[in-house]
């Protein structure tokens, strides 16, 4: 990247402190927050032309991603069924400040003609909306960065029965690196003929188009709210756990009849769109009632499970793709978890996701399932702590976020005639 | 090759005071370590330019901190803004990665929420914005001059006396 040409320098008037060379400025503002790098685009040309440009909007990306936000999905009022999406520091969570979150319109999805966060990616959320028509649904998709205040139109459009949304819709949102192309990638489990279809498109093209059927069952396979956390991003591939054979249908005590060598993790390759599977770790060897869950944290592929309903283990797989790397990261008694005064729900059965591992690895962000709730795990003194946001929170939504300066995601078609 | 065999590294700063730091602390200077790692004989004394003893006092103490597993203490809020800019100069020359880290990140902090003339005066640029341009880019980016606390525009203060 070019720097600033020296002239357009001036000494201050006063006795001079000293003046910053170009490549400590580019340092500085790669740590400054989106809306005062905005701002700063106001300082000079020079300014203007480096913050826009794509090799400063990525070292910016980069560093930001350091500190990165959980997007909290909550609905203000139980009224009008609007749901709010807010972007919410690790770093202030970690505090545990007991706050209301404010009831702020920018972050309603309604205004958006949206619902649902379906994932972040690079600063951008993928938001889901619908609307009904008779017994049919138009889904449609679009895309929002919350700091550069920028959106898409609406895009994307589906149509399907009404129920489809919620019993057998999946929608994924990733990024190929190669490409510098989003996609979102759309499963369509077909019970009857024992098969899941997949589609994918690529932001900038007017189409879905399909691609190899999904080789497994993914799960959960019923009755899953769009943008529940079931899907996992990592370094352009999208990943789900799934069955591998035929569908069945899992009640919520069903778990313990199925056996563990049937959970796979299938990998999609955003840039080549093909699939891989990977196994889940050997150490992972007895079902329990509670369904297994992956995620990521600290940038590896995290694979949760109960164990004998005592303890709840994390698995993470060091080198991605290679299964003998799977090392055993935690195991927290529930004993542990107890401290959180949880009268009417049996702890041992109740689904525990991982949202965040904390930088120095000691604390950690964990999302129950059945209580709508989060917990701050100390993993040093082995202590829980109840999150103290008063808002009635689905932290099994809650997505990783970052701030970021990418200001155009609906890459043109570069081959077109 | 060889450097001093004790486990002290003498550094001179450029108001001529030694001092004598741990070889650990000394390792996370890379310009220092290049240094060292140069020179054929015993290396006597290393002259450090443009780090000066009150800059070297604030590097022991990080590096005290970090040792103890207390950098998130490491404070720099007692600088004035000129304080930091050198320090940060003096850490840059040093190449030490952690700390300089810990400075651009507070140089950042402290630009936020200032106004355009501030940032401009604090790094020496020259506004080479027509009135119209200028005009028009603030326009396109105005809703990042709105919410609390925003220092108003130095020529705006300046309209009101």
């Amino acid at each position: 990247m070019s720097s600033p040409p020296a002239k357009l320098r001036v000494q201050p008037d006063d006795e001079s402190p000293a003046i910053l060379p170009d490549e400590l400025i580019t340092e500085v503002l790669s740590h400054a927050d989106v809306k005062s790098l905005m701002q700063m685009r106001c300082v000079s040309k020079t300014w203007d032309a480096m913050i826009s440009d794509p090799k400063f909007v990525k070292l910016h990306l980069k560093r930001a991603s350091r500190n990165p936000s959980l997007t909290l999905f909550l609905s203000k009022s139980r009224i009008d069924g609007d749901n709010n999406v807010v972007p919410f520091p690790v770093s202030c969570l970690i505090e545990n400040p007991m706050i209301t979150l404010p009831n702020d319109p920018y972050f309603r999805l309604r205004a958006k003609e949206c619902r649902y966060v379906i994932g972040s990616c690079n600063g951008w959320l993928c938001l889901l909306g619908y609307s009904s028509i008779g017994a049919y649904r138009q889904i449609w998709l679009r895309f929002w960065n919350p700091a550069m205040h920028k959106m898409t139109e609406k895009l994307g459009y589906i149509w399907d029965n009404i129920l489809g949304l919620y019993t057998h819709f999946k929608f994924a949102f990733g990024y190929d690196e190669l490409s510098e192309t989003y996609k979102v990638v759309l499963l369509i489990l077909d019970e009857a003929r024992n098969r899941t279809n997949v589609q994918i498109l690529s932001l900038g093209d007017d189409m879905w188009r399909s691609i190899q059927s999904f080789p497994a069952v993914p799960l959960p396979f019923r009755y899953s709210n769009p943008g529940v956390n079931d899907v996992v991003y990592l370094n352009g591939s999208l990943n789900w756990l799934a069955l591998r054979d035929s569908f069945r249908s899992i009640g919520v005590y069903g778990w313990k009849n199925v056996n563990v060598k049937e959970f796979v993790i299938i990998s999609l390759d955003l840039g080549t769109e093909t699939y891989r599977q990977l196994m889940p770790p050997c150490g992972f060897d007895e079902m329990s009632p509670v369904e297994p869950s992956i995620c990521v944290l600290k940038d590896c592929l995290c694979f949760s499970n109960d164990y004998k309903r005592t303890d709840f283990v994390i698995w993470k797989m060091e080198v991605f793709g290679v299964e003998e790397s799977w090392t055993q990261l935690f195991r927290i008694s529930y004993q542990n978890l107890q401290s959180m005064h949880l009268d009417f729900v049996d702890l041992q059965y109740s689904q525990w996701l991982p949202l965040h591992l904390s930088d120095h690895g000691d604390t950690l962000i964990l999302a129950n399932k059945q209580e709508r709730q989060a917990i701050l795990y100390n993993l040093r003194d082995n202590r829980a702590v109840r999150t103290r946001i008063t808002d009635d929170i689905q932290w099994f939504s809650a997505k990783v976020h970052v701030e970021s300066l990418v200001s155009d995601i609906l890459k043109p078609q570069v081959h077109q005639p | 090759m060889a450097s001093s065999s004790s486990n002290l590294i003498s550094l001179k700063t450029s108001d001529g005071t030694v001092f004598k730091v741990e070889r650990a602390l000394a390792k996370t200077m890379k310009t220092v370590q290049a240094i060292i790692e140069e020179a054929d004989a015993n290396i006597y004394m290393i002259p450090i330019h443009n780090v000066f003893s009150h800059h070297m006092d604030m590097i022991i103490d990080y590096y005290k901190l970090s040792v103890a597993g207390k950098s998130k203490e490491f404070s720099v809020e007692k600088l004035d803004n000129d304080e930091l800019k050198d320090f940060l100069l003096a850490v840059h020359y040093l190449n030490m990665e952690d700390l300089f880290e810990v400075l651009t990140q507070a140089v950042a902090d402290r630009l936020e929420k200032k106004s355009v003339g501030y940032v401009r005066k604090y790094f020496g640029i020259e506004n080479d914005f027509t009135p119209e341009e200028y005009a028009a880019i603030r326009k396109k980016n105005d809703w990042a001059f709105k919410g609390d606390d925003i220092e108003p525009e130095e020529d705006e203060e300046k309209q009101e006396e």
